[in-house]
């Protein structure tokens, strides 16, 4: 899988990063920080269940909802910086095979096709958070959309993200050959 | 037209390097908007399919499996199954196979197991003289045993897919027998391939060494104790399982062992968070397509095409195993006409 524009050879003496990969790397690291922070925001929250029900015989009704919104925000942020990073399973022998000029256009319709899927994503993602945002969630005082918020972020990050693959794959080629 | 619009579009842009998940959704997408359907359900639908109970499951026992191959966990158990059955002719094959079934029975993933074991093992086989043929492909079919043994992710994704319907605890108890038949064909195979190939033997280290591998490696193969009988006693959920999996992991890791360092943790719930938003995007967006496919009633058309000449459970049987090699005969040709 080669996917990640990072694993292509750099030729030697190859000018440094420049500021917008730069700062597309670091969207990713923020991106898979919030991934981070709601799987072991997951284990926490399992893990009080178990020790309310058993040690405090009081099991909290709130930790339903609160998993189903840390496990949105590990999809949505994990799935996003997989973007960045190529990590998308797929099969790639056909794209490999082809030719340069042929693999171009194919890598930029596949990047077309992430920023369709994120854009529709981040569109109506923002559609269903805004119209439940005040009703409230059964058994947590928050609002019941709220897991739409981190699958509208997660698909325009996935938008960001392609277009910049797609960009780099005609930059890129064109500066060193 | 729908059907053929749905699979056609997928398989056209999984053939040209779509990713798997993207493929799905764009698919959904195009059909959607064919039927006249409104966008805002794909949305909605990837939503509802990460919304399953029991799939909060898996990125807890995708993050215990990275905690526990960082942690030292899958050396003990490479190093157990070496003491074990390391003698056996083609022995480092046999510990391949027989460490599988360790790690698969903690990590629940067969990805997880062919890198802890694999990476380990292929290495090593190749040194020792093994082909590489021999190392890869033992490596990658015992990695399968992980798909049967608890915590298998495919379980709790296969009883989500039936709505619940079908017990995790079930599944996982129903698992096992199979799991060990799997190990036991694949070590009888392993062993007239070895002597066919005339590949080795290890040295036996003594019963001492193997009771002192088994002591440390006990409190690895206990967490396979420990959720299967949580599970199937009622003291908790798949879901609680997987929590208590990792906590159980991480005391393992950082207080036995000592293994597991701040910087080792660190790399190890950064890896498992990308994996997990990888995974559950792929079955975020399988839900979509197949809400799409109930939707165009492709299911139940599909069991009316079955039942018109498979009427009985022996017949449907009968189908699968005439029907899998015809497949794999034809997915092997299809790699050697890419490969020459």
């Amino acid at each position: 899988m080669t996917l990640d524009p990072r694993d292509d050879d750099m030729p030697d003496g190859a000018p440094p990063p420049t500021p917008t990969p730069m700062l597309l790397d670091r969207l990713s690291d923020a991106s898979i920080a919030v991934a981070v922070a709601a799987l072991l925001g997951l284990v926490v929250v399992q893990g009080w269940q178990v020790f309310a029900r058993y040690v405090i015989n009081d099991s909290p009704s709130w930790t339903e909802p609160v998993t189903i919104l840390l496990l949105a925000a590990a999809m949505s942020f994990g799935a996003a910086s997989g973007v960045h990073t190529g990590r998308h399973f797929g099969f790639f022998l056909l794209a490999e095979a082809m030719r340069p000029a042929h693999k171009r256009i194919v890598d930029t319709v596949v990047n077309l096709v992430i920023v369709s899927i994120g854009a529709v994503m981040a569109g109506w993602g923002s559609v269903l958070l805004l119209d439940g945002l005040d009703i409230k969630m059964a058994g947590a005082p928050l609002p019941q959309s709220l897991p739409y918020l981190p699958l509208a972020i997660g698909g325009a990050l996935m938008v960001v993200f392609a277009l910049a693959r797609g960009v780099s794959v005609w930059t890129k080629r064109s500066g060193t050959g | 037209m729908a059907i053929a619009l749905l699979f056609g579009i997928f398989v056209l842009l999984l053939a040209i390097g779509v990713p798997v998940a993207f493929s799905l959704a764009a698919a959904s997408l195009v059909t959607l908007a064919w039927l006249g359907l409104p966008e805002v359900v794909l949305v909605q639908q990837i939503g509802a399919g990460i919304g399953t109970a029991s799939l909060i499951a898996i990125p807890l026992f995708i993050f215990a499996g990275e905690i526990m191959m960082r942690g030292g966990i899958s050396e003990r158990l490479i190093a157990l199954a070496s003491s074990l059955v390391g003698r056996i002719r083609g022995g480092l094959g046999q510990v391949s196979i027989l460490s599988s079934l360790f790690f698969g029975g903690v990590s629940g993933s067969a990805i997880a197991d062919v890198s802890a074991v694999g990476g380990t093992m292929i290495p090593q086989m190749v040194k020792r003289g093994y082909d590489r043929d021999f190392a890869v492909n033992v490596s990658i079919t015992a990695a399968l045993v992980a798909l049967l043994v608890p915590p298998s992710h495919n379980l709790i994704l296969y009883s989500a897919a039936m709505g619940g319907g079908i017990s995790i605890a079930d599944l996982f108890a129903g698992g096992i027998v199979p799991a060990l038949l799997m190990t036991f064909a694949l070590m009888v195979t392993g062993y007239f391939v070895a002597r066919r190939r005339g590949y080795g033997v290890e040295i036996f280290p003594g019963w001492r060494a193997v009771l002192l591998r088994l002591v440390s490696a006990l409190p690895g193969l206990g967490l396979v104790a420990l959720i299967f009988v949580g599970i199937r006693a009622g003291i908790f959920t798949a879901v609680e399982s997987a929590a208590v999996a990792v906590l159980y992991a991480l005391l393992v890791t950082t207080v036995l062992y000592r293994q597991l360092k701040w910087r080792e943790f660190f790399e190890t719930v950064t890896h498992a968070a990308r994996t997990t938003g990888v995974i559950l995007f792929v079955i975020a967006t399988a839900a979509l397509f197949g809400w799409l496919l109930a939707y165009l009633q492709v299911p139940a058309a599909a069991v009316s095409a079955l039942q018109s000449f498979a009427d009985s459970p022996q017949m449907v049987l009968l189908l699968i195993v005439v029907l899998l090699p015809a497949v794999r005969k034809k997915r092997d040709e299809v790699f050697v006409e890419e490969d020459a």
